[in-house]
Parts: C-alpha cells; structure tokens; sequence
C-alpha cells in the first residue's frame, strides 16, 4: 500500500527546470513570456535570464551559452565542503536544487564550466557527506527514543527535495510500521482485558469475541 | 513608463501562477486524503494553455515564427503535465477512498469538481452493485450491507515533510509544541497539520 510513495526523480528534475539560469545566446529573437514571466529580448552575446528548460534545450540546438551560476564555482563549492565537514548537527546552505541543477549542467554544458572534472568529484563528495550525516541523525533520533514512547516531530534546515525524497519511502513506511506496532501493542492490552471481562462474566462471550474481531479489522487498515 | 509598470504587474501575477500549480500537485501528491479541488489555479492555468496554442497554430503558418512557436509549445507541454499529474492523482485517491470522499463533499462543496463529483457518484453505484453481484448477495443477510467500517480510509496518521510558507508561530503536536518557523523542514505527523495544509499555510515537500 506504501509504494509509490513520494516523487520519481525524473519529477524532481523536472521540478527544478523551472530555475532561472543565464544564457548567452547566439540569435535574435523577440522576448518570450511565459506562465512564469517575460524573457528576453534575444539579442547575440548578451546575457539573458532564462528557466533552466529552456537553457538546456537551446544549448541542445548549439543556440547558446549556459552561464554556470555562482555557487557552481570550484572556490565556493570547497569552502562548502569543509564546512559541511565542520558542522556536525546540521546542513551547509546550499541552493534548494543544487543536487538537479548541477547534474543537469555536468551533462548538457561540460564545456561552460570552469574546472569541470574537480566539480563533478567534489559534488560527489558533498552529497555523500550529507547522506551519511542524514542517515545518522535519523539513526540517532529513533534509537534515543524509549520503549514505546511516541515519534517526536522532527526539524531540519538546508535540506533539498531531492534528499528528502532518497529517504522518504523507508523512513516513512518504517516509522509507520513502528507507530502500527505500538498501537498494537496498546490495543493488546485493551484486548486482554476484554479477555479477562469474558472469563469474569462469561455471559456475552459472542459480543466480546466480535469487539475483539473489529480491533482486528482496525489494525489492518 | 505605463507599459512596463504593467508588465512587472503581470510577471509577478503569472509567476505566482506557475508557482502555484506546482504547490497544489506537490501537497496533492504527498497529502495522504483528498485536498479540496483548486479550481481558480485549474482553471486560470487552462485559460492560459488555450490562449497560447492558438497562438501556435498561427505561429506556424509564419514559417519565421516556427522556432518561437517551438519553444511555446514547449512550454505548453510542461504546463499540460503538471495538470494531468495533478488530475490523475486526485481521481487516484477518489477510486480508493470514493465512500468517504462522497460523504465528505456532502459538507464541503470545495473538495470535487463537478466532473469529479459525477464520477466519485457513478463509481460508487458501480462499486456497490459489483459487491452485490459478487459478495454480497451470497453471504447471509446479517453480513449483505456494507458497513461505513468496511471501505478504505486515507491513512491521517501517517507521517510527512512539510515546510511551512510563513512563520506560524507555536502549535501543539500530540504532546509538543513546536514553534514552525519559515526557514525549517519538517517531520511531522499529518493529522494536526492538515488544516495548515489544506488552508495553504504549510507546503508538503
């Protein structure tokens, strides 16, 4: 019944195409306006703001350059990284969809980015460090937790969709198959005291067997 | 001077369209019930859809116009999708919970469109004479209806990322209280949030 839960990340990507990104372009053409605004004019070697979309699409047709945007420089991008090492109980601030929008211009616009191959490694090497401190303070978070004492809501900051989504399906399913745990085991205990009811009056046991079945029921759904 | 005021009006108003689009398939998407129908956003982004496909059509009877029209269209596509995966999604959780979303439109007029409302009707008449067909009909008479217990409900105690769009200040989850500020993600169960969401002040993520 869980399946299916949460986005694909095909979706995500598709999510983050809405960013504005700019492009040099190498034609001329009227502004273009969208259901997210106006855009352009064209005009040959001057820089102009675009959604990313129509930045990868354009570059496809060899009509323009894709200015990388400021964080994707190799400087700002390790200063990131040793920060993100330093903090232990958090996460560095970085654009919300850095993770789709760097991939995207690693593949579509090698050529535009300066120190290309160091970028490429050195996004690796942040999201793997994110990763494994996200898993960790999931980790941390349930095994502080005391027998059956309920999930407390939890908070974070500087985290991407995309993160979200890679942990979504197990976190959420597990912690639901915790919670239907603990209900059982509360309900357990109201179902033996209905046992014992039973063995006390003995009088209705149909009745009693029947509330027993329908808490049943409940558990299932 | 009066040109471009109007213009940077209508960027912001049709941003927050696009913006707005998004939100309503997203919270859709992670809401484990059915949100009320967003009619205005539906139907505003339609109106739009429409306008500029016309102007497609004539762009390409102007052969000089065709790579203009090509990028629309482009556009156009991306906007059809977000509708449809908004749409689907919605029809998907009306076939699982049809019973409880029926009676639930009864005091909340928002939640279906018409088309909607007539499906989740005709699905409902369909469901319950199939059951009766197959099930029901063999079984003794104390066990023929169908009980409210016996059909689906969205699962509200589920667990969900949320992002609140403002701050909204301190509200009392189980036995917490949390102070939701604007810059946190949240994990959080869905059943005291829910209002926030459904009133558009709290985003799923």
């Amino acid at each position: 019944m869980e399946e299916n839960i949460g986005l694909t990340p095909n979706q995500i990507e598709f999510l983050a195409e809405d960013t504005i990104i700019t492009i040099v372009p190498n034609f001329k053409m009227e502004s273009l306006i969208f259901l997210s605004g106006e855009y352009g004019p064209f005009i040959p070697s001057f820089p102009v703001k675009v959604p990313l979309w129509l930045a990868v699409s354009l570059k496809k047709k060899k009509k323009c350059n894709i200015v990388p945007p400021e964080w994707m420089s190799f400087d700002y991008l390790e200063q990131q990284y040793i920060q993100e090492n330093r903090v232990t109980d958090g996460f560095v601030d970085l654009p919300d969809n850095f993770i789709e929008i760097s991939t995207m211009l690693l593949s579509s616009c090698p050529e535009d980015i300066n120190d290309v191959n160091k970028i490429r490694s050195l996004i690796e090497d942040i999201l793997n460090r994110r990763q494994s401190k996200l898993n960790n303070s999931l980790m941390n978070h349930l095994q502080s937790l005391k027998d059956n004492e309920p999930i407390s809501t939890m908070e974070f900051k500087n985290f991407s969709m995309m993160e979200i989504n890679r942990v979504r399906s197990s976190f959420v399913s597990g912690i639901n198959h915790l919670y239907k745990i603990q209900s059982l085991d509360n309900n357990d205990n109201n179902s033996n005291n209905n046992n014992n009811n039973i063995n006390r009056t003995q009088s209705n046991s149909q009745t009693a067997s029947r509330s027993i079945y329908s808490n049943t029921i409940n558990f299932s759904k | 001077m009066m040109d471009n005021e109007y213009n940077t009006q209508l960027d912001n108003d049709e941003n927050n369209l696009l913006n707005k689009l998004k939100t309503i398939w997203i919270n859709e998407k992670f809401a484990p019930n059915l949100l009320d129908y967003q009619n205005e956003i539906i139907s505003n982004v339609m109106e739009k859809i429409e306008e500029k496909e016309a102007l497609c059509t004539e762009g390409i009877q102007n052969k000089s116009h065709q790579f203009t029209a090509d990028i629309y269209e482009m556009e156009i596509e991306r906007l059809k999708y977000i509708v449809k995966c908004y749409l689907r999604l919605r029809i998907k959780k009306i076939d699982q919970f049809y019973t409880s979303v029926l009676k639930e439109s009864q005091s909340n007029t928002e939640l279906l469109s018409q088309h909607e409302l007539k499906y989740t009707e005709r699905y409902k008449s369909y469901m319950d004479e199939y059951f009766k067909k197959t099930i029901l009909s063999s079984l003794h008479k104390d066990h023929s209806t169908m009980s409210p217990d016996h059909y689906l409900e969205p699962q509200l105690n589920t667990w969900v990322f949320c992002k609140p769009k403002e701050n909204l200040g301190e509200y009392l989850i189980d036995e917490d209280t949390i102070d939701f500020k604007k810059t946190s993600i949240y994990f959080v169960k869905y059943r005291p949030i829910k209002d926030l969401v459904q009133a558009g002040r709290m985003d799923l993520i």
